[in-house]
């Protein structure tokens, strides 16, 4: 398969206040030199609890923000070494779609604005039967009504799903070929996000698209990702192919969150060996593996050098010294 | 056993601009000491409703019909006098959002002192003792009494209101989203400290969530509510294993489980309807997959379809999902 994306050291800090004139400055290790590849038509998920650097990453791979060093490359272009003219390309052919779909629509302008406005900001067309034409081709495509009606409403006017598509039909106008979506399904309710979840695939297979699925939730990786990748403190600790991530997983860490997931059936045993501790505020990184202090077979090796991510099987990276 | 609630006939209504909101619109269950149960649904479905009118905090609504009976007392008729000795001291919460539950400005000890003082006569000192063996309890290190909410990750700061729902040793725990705003392994954590807490101090629980797999872990029991209505009642094995309603089904196959293998999720089509003019019939109708004509008119009530199993649908065991061919298939 043809490589999309491929992050070379990708590091992003973020300065913290000075705590005093003398004192140094802290940062925060959002993405700390990660090393990865998207190839086209797969769904990469990113997974990791809040504060590991998920959403810095997607970030950076639409160049929302720069990153303090190392490289990113779109079909081996760097995305940051681009002129204008090239920026507003790139622009055209990659999405996102947000978290929350209640603030990531402006509450004053109609349906038809909301989603038409890619293609007036890229100057597509102005003309209002053009507009309004592919606003209904992409509103049909994302199962929403396409009644004039319906173009006019406000989002107030709709619900959490509702408004989630005309989020995914504001992304998709422009046919994009990749779509980084950042927990596009984790303010929903349970049929809601078994929709949004089946319209994703369903646009995928339909467009080609390739995604990076960002999620807090292991259970909607799983179901959506060909590939996924776990992230804890600004760190790639973990990296496979779906089914070796979940059915299979190597890093303690991993494990650990496969287990906090409750199954849906009622299950006696479950969370009975659930590890006490919290993701740490990394303003101050562990030396050695970042995991360490938490990890249930810490050995005296994890504290003194960090582990790199090294291919175990096929396609299955981990970062861990007991490998 | 005589039940500790009865909750009879329950109706709690919201007057907004729109017009009469049903938000609770006729529920009816009983809670035995020590059990514990869970309410799921959508968003809207007036779930959260409930818990409210267990407190009597129902605001810009009211209870308009019902009977709320914890232990032989009318809750719904005593003053709101009397209810300050029931509310926090036989009753308790814990809601979602514990930062904002909790006073930025006061330390957590301060508060949890003060929810003791309340209903307890005691000496500041004794309050403060109280209040480090529960923080204990909650597995916060005591001398984090001292911490302001700000100070505190967001599994602390929850744990803390759990100790603060606890300090009186309520007969009544009602959580409700308790873990909703968590990361994986701290809702885990807070979880298990429920269920941990629930057979030690055996204290009755409500719990409120959307998400059925929380609830399927921590409870002896679920209601499952859609548009102010129970739809289902069951204990949770039952519940899980042999679902009854089309609206339980869906839900359940809607969720993504990472025991199952990979599949396609199906969800539910449509959305729930507005409380202020629902459907005639029963309120699932338009968007379940087996609609008969008698749905739309007459509205099902809740019955015992299998021992200690109850459901309101028409239809119940004369459809599985592969027969069903209803109008609006």
């Amino acid at each position: 398969m043809e490589t999309m994306f491929k992050a070379v050291d990708l590091t992003k800090l973020f300065p913290l206040k000075k705590k005093g004139a003398f004192k140094k400055r802290q940062f925060v290790h959002a993405v700390d030199s990660i090393n990865f590849e998207v190839k086209t038509g797969e769904t990469f998920g990113i997974v990791g609890e809040s504060g590991c650097g998920k959403t810095t990453l997607g970030r950076l791979m639409l160049r929302l923000i720069e990153p303090t060093s190392g490289r990113i490359f779109f079909k081996d272009r760097d995305i940051n070494s681009l002129s204008r003219g090239e920026m507003k390309k790139f622009r055209n052919r990659v999405q996102i779609i947000f978290q929350d779909p209640f603030s990531s629509l402006d509450p004053v302008k109609n349906i038809l604005n909301i989603v038409t406005e890619p293609l007036r900001v890229h100057r597509i067309s102005k003309k209002a039967s053009i507009l309004k034409e592919t606003a209904r081709e992409t509103l049909e495509a994302v199962e929403l009504p396409t009644s004039e009606n319906f173009m006019l409403k406000r989002p107030s006017e709709l619900s959490g799903g509702e408004r989630q598509r005309v989020g995914i039909a504001r992304a998709i106008i422009l046919r994009p070929e990749f779509i980084v979506a950042d927990e596009p399904v984790s303010m929903l309710d349970a049929s809601v996000k078994a929709e949004i979840i089946s319209l994703m695939t369903k646009l995928k297979q339909k467009a080609g698209l390739t995604y990076v699925f960002i999620t807090h939730e292991m259970s909607v990786a799983y179901n959506i990702c060909d590939r996924i990748a776990v992230m804890y403190a600004g760190k790639m600790v973990e990296l496979g192919s779906a089914e070796q991530v979940i059915r299979a997983p190597l890093h303690p860490y991993t494990r650990l969150l496969i287990q906090a997931v409750p199954p849906l059936h009622p299950d006696d045993k479950w969370g009975n060996k659930m590890a006490e501790g919290e993701v740490p505020y990394f303003t101050e990184l562990p030396g050695g593996c970042r995991f360490h202090p938490r990890c249930p077979q810490v050995q005296s090796i994890c504290k003194m050098e960090e582990p790199n991510l090294k291919e175990v099987a096929s396609g299955h990276y981990v970062a861990c010294h007991k490998m | 056993m005589k039940p500790l609630l009865t909750v009879q006939n329950l109706r709690t209504y919201y007057f907004t601009e729109m017009g009469v909101v049903k938000a609770v619109d006729g529920v009816s269950f009983t809670l035995n000491r020590g059990e514990s149960m869970g309410i799921a649904g959508e968003s809207g479905c007036g779930k959260s409703t409930i818990g409210l009118s267990l407190m009597r905090l129902v605001r810009s609504g009211k209870i308009v019909e019902g009977q709320i009976m914890l232990d032989g007392d009318n809750l719904v008729e005593i003053s709101e006098r009397q209810f300050r000795y029931i509310r926090g001291k036989r009753i308790s919460m814990v809601n979602q959002g514990a930062m904002g539950a909790l006073n930025p400005v006061y330390t957590i000890g301060d508060q949890i002192v003060e929810a003791i003082m309340a209903h307890v006569k005691c000496s500041g000192a004794e309050a403060l003792e109280r209040t480090k063996e529960l923080l204990r309890q909650v597995n916060v290190n005591a001398s984090r009494a001292k911490s302001y909410p700000h100070e505190l990750s967001g599994g602390m700061r929850q744990r803390a209101m759990i100790a603060m729902a606890l300090a009186c040793d309520p007969e009544l725990l009602i959580a409700d989203e308790p873990t909703t705003a968590l990361d994986v392994v701290t809702q885990a954590q807070v979880i298990n400290l429920i269920k941990e807490l629930q057979t030690r101090l055996s204290i009755s629980i409500i719990l409120i969530s959307h998400d059925l797999a929380i609830l399927s872990q921590a409870c002896s029991k679920i209601m499952i509510m859609y548009a102010g209505k129970v739809m289902e009642l069951a204990d949770v094995q039952d519940l899980f294993r042999e679902p009854q309603h089309p609206y339980t089904k869906g839900l359940l196959s809607s969720c993504t489980d990472l025991e199952a293998s990979r599949r396609t999720l199906t969800g539910i089509p449509g959305k729930p309807p507005s409380l202020v003019d629902p459907p005639a019939g029963c309120r699932f109708h338009p968007r379940c997959a087996c609609t008969q004509t008698i749905c739309k008119t007459i509205e099902p009530t809740l019955v015992e379809v299998l021992p200690r199993h109850y459901a309101a649908c028409h239809i119940l065991g004369s459809f599985t999902e592969d027969n069903c061919s209803g109008d609006n298939v």
